[in-house]
Parts: structure tokens; C-alpha cells; sequence
């Protein structure tokens, strides 16, 4: 369904806090296994990521499988996208936007 | 000798599989499909609350089959329909609080979806069915 990296809890520090490439922007998708619209919003931030290869790393969150890192950022609606640069939060989309 | 390696292997067996189970908890439970009972009372309740609401189920049903089953799936473990389109920091706490068990407080006043279960007409996602089937639900669900 998607070509998107997980990320966990567990590495979230080392891809997003403290990424080898500070300089280049973090996507972040913060997605439960539920989620319905889910089905709508991958096939467009696969696109993304194919788009920005290199640019842009693309990464998604279950946020039933990590809920301290969702908690810990705030996130109530799912989906919630958020950029992160040099590990700081800079742009958040929440709900899915068509 | 034979019952040293015995009790061996029974005292690595009881270190190791409580281990092994915390581990691989979060990872079973995503996919733990929730029962059929819940499956069908979710999905009468998405139609006829639909009908009620004058809103549409989404063009593409596999949406609105995933969030049914979502629905259950809470239905199941909390004993309330709680929203699966949010992250709570507490579960338990909000389904008994009840602003976002299903149908929420958003969809009651303001017919607001953002789960895409209930389209209203305008919702360029609407498609025109109020109805699905279990069928349906299976089969949209199958490759989860």
C-alpha cells in the first residue's frame, strides 16, 4: 500500500531529532491502523516522496504502536503531517486536505 | 543430567516468552480483527445514522468499511464506538467522557466527519449509497 518508512518510538531520535542530514526537511505521517482516509492520503505522500527523492525524507508514525511520540507532539487528528527541520517541528497539516 | 537440562530449558522458556510477548503486543494488536457482532452492529448503526443524517457513505467504500471496522474494534476493547480517526493520550478516559464516541459531538451539531464516514452531499468524496453490505466490509478489508 505504501513505500513509506516506518518509524517508531524507538528511532524516532535518530531520524528525526538527530538526523545524519540536519539540512534536509522531515516528513512526518501520523497515522492509526483504523483510519479510513488513510486509503486517500498514502498514494499522495508516496507520490510526494517520489517527487522530493532527496529533498525530502518521508517517514509514517502509527500512532497506536507509539503513542509517546503522538502525545508527546500533540497530535489528536488523525491524519496529522508534520515537517521537522534540524529536528525542530516547522510546518504541521492536520486533517486529511484534499 | 537429563532432568538438569530439563529444568534448564524450562527456566529459559519462562525468562524468554514473557519477553517475547511484551515485545510483539503492540505489533498483534493492530491487526487483532474485531468480532462480527461488533462488525454488524457498527455497520447497521453507519446506516442507519447515515439515513437519519442525510449523509452519504465515501465514493470509494473502503473507506468507510476501515473505519466501521474501527469503530468495532473500539466497540470491542473500550465498550464504546470511540472515534479511530484521533490519537487520545487515554482511551479508556475518553470513551467514558463521550465527546468522541461515535456519532461525535462534531457530527451531531455540524454534521463534521473527518473519518470521511459520513459525507454530506456537497463532500466531493460523497458517493450516493447509504447501505454496505458485511460482504462488502470483508472484502475491502481483506488486505489490510
Amino acid at each position: 500500500m505504501s513505500c513509506m518508512a516506518s518509524i517508531t518510538d524507538g528511532n524516532w531520535q535518530s531520524l528525526v531529532i538527530e538526523s545524519e542530514t540536519p539540512e534536509t526537511p522531515v516528513l512526518v505521517e501520523f497515522w492509526a491502523p483504523w483510519f479510513g482516509p488513510c486509503r486517500v492520503i498514502h498514494p499522495i505522500i508516496d507520490e510526494l516522496a517520489k517527487d522530493y527523492a532527496g529533498r525530502l525524507k518521508c517517514y509514517k508514525l502509527n500512532t497506536d504502536e507509539s503513542p509517546s511520540t503522538a502525545s508527546r507532539y500533540g497530535i489528536r487528528s488523525i491524519p496529522t503531517v508534520i515537517i521537522f527541520k534540524n529536528g525542530e517541528k516547522k510546518d504541521a497539516v492536520i486533517g486529511a486536505v484534499p | 543430567m537429563t532432568s538438569q537440562a530439563s529444568t534448564f530449558a524450562v527456566s529459559v522458556s519462562s525468562v524468554a516468552s514473557p519477553l517475547r510477548r511484551r515485545r510483539n503486543f503492540h505489533v498483534v494488536r493492530a491487526q487483532v480483527e474485531p468480532s462480527d457482532k461488533s462488525i454488524e452492529i457498527m455497520r447497521k448503526f453507519s446506516e442507519q445514522y447515515a439515513r437519519k443524517s442525510g449523509t452519504y457513505f465515501c465514493s470509494d467504500k473502503g473507506v468507510t468499511a476501515v473505519v466501521i471496522k474501527g469503530l468495532a474494534d473500539h466497540k470491542d476493547s473500550l465498550g464504546a464506538p470511540l472515534c479511530p480517526c484521533r490519537h487520545y493520550d487515554d482511551k479508556a478516559a475518553e470513551a467514558a467522557q463521550g465527546f468522541w464516541n461515535c456519532p461525535c459531538v462534531p457530527m451531531r451539531e455540524r454534521k463534521e466527519c473527518h473519518c470521511m464516514l459520513f459525507l454530506t452531499p456537497d463532500n466531493d468524496f460523497a458517493g450516493n449509497e447509504q447501505t454496505i453490505t458485511l460482504d462488502e466490509i470483508k472484502e475491502s478489508t481483506e488486505n489490510m
